[in-house]
Order: C-alpha cells, then structure tokens, then sequence
C-alpha cells in the first residue's frame, strides 16, 4: 500500500476552466439586465479580472504538463 | 428578508459550476480506484499551498461567512479577536503538531494516536468522531448552506438540502481527494473573489473604516466589551484560544490535509497558508463588512441576514452570480470534505482496526458503503434541523466544547513531550469527559448561570485544562518515553527555511495585524 507511484496534483486547469467560464458568463450580464455605469463598470472588472485569471491558470496548467 | 432572483448568464453558472465537478470527479474515478493512498490522500503528494487552499476552503465555509458577520452585526468589534487567536493558533500547530502528524504516515489522527499512546485511545477518537461529531456536523454543513442558498434565491429548502448533499457525495466518492482539492481551490476564489470587491465597494461607501467607527453605536466599537453572552471578556479570550486551539488539533477533516502533503515541511506550510488567511482577510472580509452592516441594515429581522443583505445590495448582477457559486461551493466543500474524511477513518480504523482483512477495490468499496451511510444520515440531521424551532446553532456549540478538549489535549502533549505516557491519555480521556459530562449536565440545569448565558468557551476552557492537568500529572508518574516522539527527530524531517521563514512572517503578521487592530479600536473608543 505504500509502494504508490507519484501522480502530481493537477490542478491549474480545472481552476483555471472554473475561473474562465464564471468570467465570461459575468462578462454577458448586459445581456440579460440593464445595468447603470457603475454597476456595468464593477461587472467589466470582475469579470476581466476572472477571465485574467483563468488564462492564467489554464497556461500554467500547460507549461507544467509538458 | 425577500429571496432575489438570478438572471440566465447566472443560472447558467450555477448549473455549469455543478455539472463541472460532477465531470471532474468522474474523470478522475480511474486514479480514485487504484488504492487507499490516491483516493483518500491523492497519493500524499498534495503541496503545501495547495493543502492550505484546501485547509481555508474547508473550514470558512458559508455558515462562518453568515454566521460570524451576524455575530459581528450583535456584538461589534470584539470578534476580530476570534480570527487573530485561530491565527496564532494555527501557527503554533504547524510546528508543533502537523510536522510530526505527517512524518509519523498516519493515516488518520486516530492512527497517530494509537501509535503513538495505544490503540484503545486512537479508537476512542475515532468513534467520538465518527459517531457523534461527523453526523452533528455534516447535518450543520447542509443545512446551513442551504439555508443560506434559500434566503438569497429562494431556493425550496428540502430541495436544496437533498440535492447538494447527493451532488457533492458523488463527486467525492468518484473522484476521492483529488477531486475534493479542486473543488476547495475554485471555492476559495468564487468565494473571496466577490467579498474583495464587496469589501472596496463598501470601502467607498462609508468613507473608511475611522468613518465607519464613528458612525457606529459606542458598544460595537468597544473591542474589550463583556456585554457578550459568553460572559467576562477574560473568558471570551482564554476560552476562545482554547476551543481554537482544541477544533484545529483534532478536527478530522482539517488534519486530513497536512497528512495528504509530500513530507513534513509541507504539512507545516499548509497550516502556516491557513494562518494567513486568518490573519489578514478574515478581518477585512468578514469583520468589516459585519460592522458596516450595523450602519446600512440598523434593524435586521435575523443578524444572520447581514451578510446576504450587503450581499444583495452592493454586488450588481453578474457578480452576485458567482458570490451564489461560491456560497454553493462552500457547502459542497465541507460537505465532501466530512464525507471523505469519514469513508477514511471509518475504513483505516474501525474496519481494520477491528481486524477486518479485505484489500484493494473491496476495501475501496466498504468506505463508499460508509461514504453513503453517512451521506443518508447527513441529510436525515440537516432535515431534522430544519425542522426545528430554535436552539440548533447553540446546541452544535455545545457539543464542539464537550468533545473537542480532552482530544485535543492528549494530541498536543502527545506531540510536544515524549513524556506523555498510554496511560495519563487515558486518564486525559476519561477524567476529561466525565468533567465535560457533568459540565454539560450543570448547563442544561441552569447551575452555570452566574457565569454566562452561554458557557460553551467556560465549558472548553475547564475541560482541557482538566484534560491537560491529568495527562501531565499520570505521565510524571509514569515515567514513560514514546520512541514515536525521537523517531520524527530525524535529519530529513529537519524544519526547512521556508517554513522557518513563513512562520516568523506569519508571526509578524499577526503581532502587526493584532496591534493596529488594538491601537485603532482603543482610540476611537
């Protein structure tokens, strides 16, 4: 039982595909509501930061699984 | 409080973020299926940060984030002691406790303690764990959660409490640790990514926290206030540091996650990443906006509700989407956390510990049986408290405070003295309990009331230092010496600079944290 091979922990792209989607989705609320300037402003933020994020994680996840 | 509701794109997340770890724990069913070591430790090659995403994802989950920011809306400053002391606490359990923990390669604490005293105390652990916190705390988890999920979107309650509970106990038994980790780390920024920007907007709204302080009743701002139920702020301190220092000992599921790192030094940095989190975004985060809320939302049906209101009122559409999946992923991640940690333990020592000899896949499939077990039970208590009047929160904390300690002790002098003999554990446990029974008994009867109205830190306070007290005066009889306590003292479990390093920043950080804190609130008081 103790004789177990290493398996790295892969991690950076399912959190890097969770990050991209929820940003993207953020990103099309106009779509769906009328938001004022400072609501649509907060949303472009938050959704560009996650979308950010997500390409970040999903590279990382590349480089490290070469 | 009325429910909201959720535009399409913000649907479309929830689904997608459900259907997203369903898909994962399936794919990752072939590596769960290989043996005990990759289902119930990924293989034990968890990095330290990622075990200490794990560690915060699993603990700060929605009932803390609603429940402490309604504490704080009740009681004002005095809490942001709670998340300083569990910060100090985990500082010194990390160096103390998860390095050995984690050289010994144990598979639960309830291994490590049967090595390192006897079986009969691992055991003991194991079934107070098992049979009375895990059911307790699983049945908390759900309905919490859902409560949360039910008040913002108006989810129906019962739904919420079956489906969520069947979702993540899937995805947990598929996928086994590995798939509990992933869903830990995405919790952790769906659901910090929108306090950040809740905490700036509130920020911006009133002018700063000096501003804020001013415009708050004198009492919230009194940060060595006793008007608490828990009585004389002496108690609230010491009994607080002492039930901290009694959950992040002995908490199944937390020590599950330095045990699963690479080696001992990552063990130890997975509760040092804790700390941080403790340290500096806790009181920002949570604190902060508790104390706004007394400000926006002066006279709130529920304190419970303050959180979801700055939820509701600040965050636009969008963001407001992904807060709901982070509030849903932190269900799902205590959830599967207390589910995997019980399929362990009930599989590692009370199926073998009782000499049971099945190997491989059948061993695989006797923890989904337990898995299963406890998921049905889980979802029996989470109905049950639904369905109750009141008094289910301040019941929960009693028994943290009446189980807890005496384990607690005996896992700290267990690792801090190789002195600590079998039979002063033994004394620790039972003289512990028994003191923790009557102590329990007197407040159900109303004889601690000249101390509090809720005595839980009182309680926890008594019963480790009883527990403590016989542990150490049995050993010193005894005269008992573990070989478990040199054998970690080997040269490749030496404490690396990194964790030497992090830990003293820590410290900085939380001498640094803790006296702005002090210098701010005792000025504007």
């Amino acid at each position: 039982m103790n004789d177990h091979k290493e398996r790295p922990i892969k991690i950076w792209i399912p959190t890097g595909t969770g990050l991209l989607t929820m940003g993207v989705l953020t990103l099309t609320t106009p779509l769906f509501a009328t938001l004022t300037d400072r609501q649509l402003l907060i949303d472009c933020v938050a959704g560009g930061t996650l979308v950010l994020a997500g390409i970040g994680c999903v590279v990382q996840g590349i480089r490290f699984s070469r | 409080m009325e429910a909201g509701s959720l535009l399409p794109n913000e649907w479309l997340m929830v689904v997608l973020y459900v259907l997203g770890v369903l898909v994962w724990g399936y794919r990752l069913r072939g590596r769960a299926s290989k043996s005990l070591e990759d289902s119930f430790f990924a293989g034990r090659q968890v990095p330290g940060l990622v075990a200490s995403f794990s560690t915060v994802a699993t603990n700060l989950n929605a009932n803390d984030f609603i429940g402490w920011a309604g504490a704080v809306y009740v009681f004002g400053v005095v809490m942001v002691h709670f998340p300083m002391h569990t910060s100090i606490v985990i500082t010194i359990l990390s160096l103390v406790l998860m390095k050995k923990l984690r050289a010994s390669n144990a598979y639960t604490l309830g291994g490590w303690l049967g090595r390192r005293y006897n079986p009969s105390v691992g055991l003991t652990y194991s079934i107070v764990w098992l049979f009375v916190w895990m059911p307790f705390g699983l049945g908390l988890y759900i309905y919490a959660g859902s409560v949360v999920l039910h008040t913002l979107v108006g989810w129906n309650l019962y739904a919420s409490i079956v489906i969520l509970t069947i979702v993540a106990a899937t995805y947990t038994m598929l996928g086994g640790f590995r798939a509990v980790l992933v869903t830990d780390v995405l919790q952790l920024f769906f659901m910090f990514f929108p306090l950040v920007i809740l905490c700036g907007l509130i920020w911006h709204e009133v002018g700063g926290p000096l501003q804020l302080l001013k415009d708050l009743p004198t009492s919230h701002g009194n940060l060595w206030t006793s008007d608490s139920p828990w009585g004389a702020i002496e108690i609230v301190l010491v009994g607080h540091l002492i039930m901290a220092m009694s959950f992040w000992a002995s908490d199944a599921q937390l020590v599950q996650r330095p045990i699963a790192t690479r080696d001992s030094n990552s063990a130890a940095m997975s509760y040092i990443g804790a700390g941080f989190w403790y340290a500096l975004l806790v009181p920002l985060l949570v604190i902060f906006p508790g104390l706004a809320a007394v400000k926006f939302f002066p006279n709130l049906d529920k304190p419970d509700f303050a959180m979801p209101m700055l939820l509701r009122e600040f965050l636009p559409h969008g963001l407001y989407g992904v807060a709901i999946v982070g509030l849903l992923s932190g269900v799902f991640s205590s959830v599967d956390s207390t589910i995997h940690a019980f399929s362990t333990m009930f599989t590692t020592d009370i199926y073998r510990g009782l000499g049971g000899k099945a190997e491989g896949r059948r061993l695989l499939w006797i923890s989904r049986v337990a898995g299963i077990g406890l998921t049905l039970v889980g979802i029996a208590t989470a109905i049950s408290y639904a369905r109750s009047e009141s008094g289910m929160f301040r019941y929960v904390a009693s028994v943290i405070a009446t189980i807890m300690p005496p384990i607690a002790a005996v896992t700290i002098l267990g690792a801090l003295s190789k002195r600590s003999s079998p039979r002063g554990a033994v004394a620790g446990l039972v003289g512990g309990y028994l003191v923790a029974l009557v102590m329990l008994g007197m407040d159900l009867t109303g004889k601690l009331e000249g101390i509090a109205v809720d005595t839980s830190f009182f309680r926890c306070m008594v019963n480790f230092v009883v527990s403590a007290g016989l542990v150490f005066v049995v050993s010193c009889f005894d005269g008992h010496e573990s070989d478990l306590i040199v054998s970690t003292r080997r040269d490749d479990e030496k404490t690396s600079w990194q964790v030497k390093s992090s830990a003293v920043l820590l410290a900085v950080v939380i001498g640094a944290m803790y006296s702005l804190i002090i210098w701010f609130f005792g000025r504007s008081v």
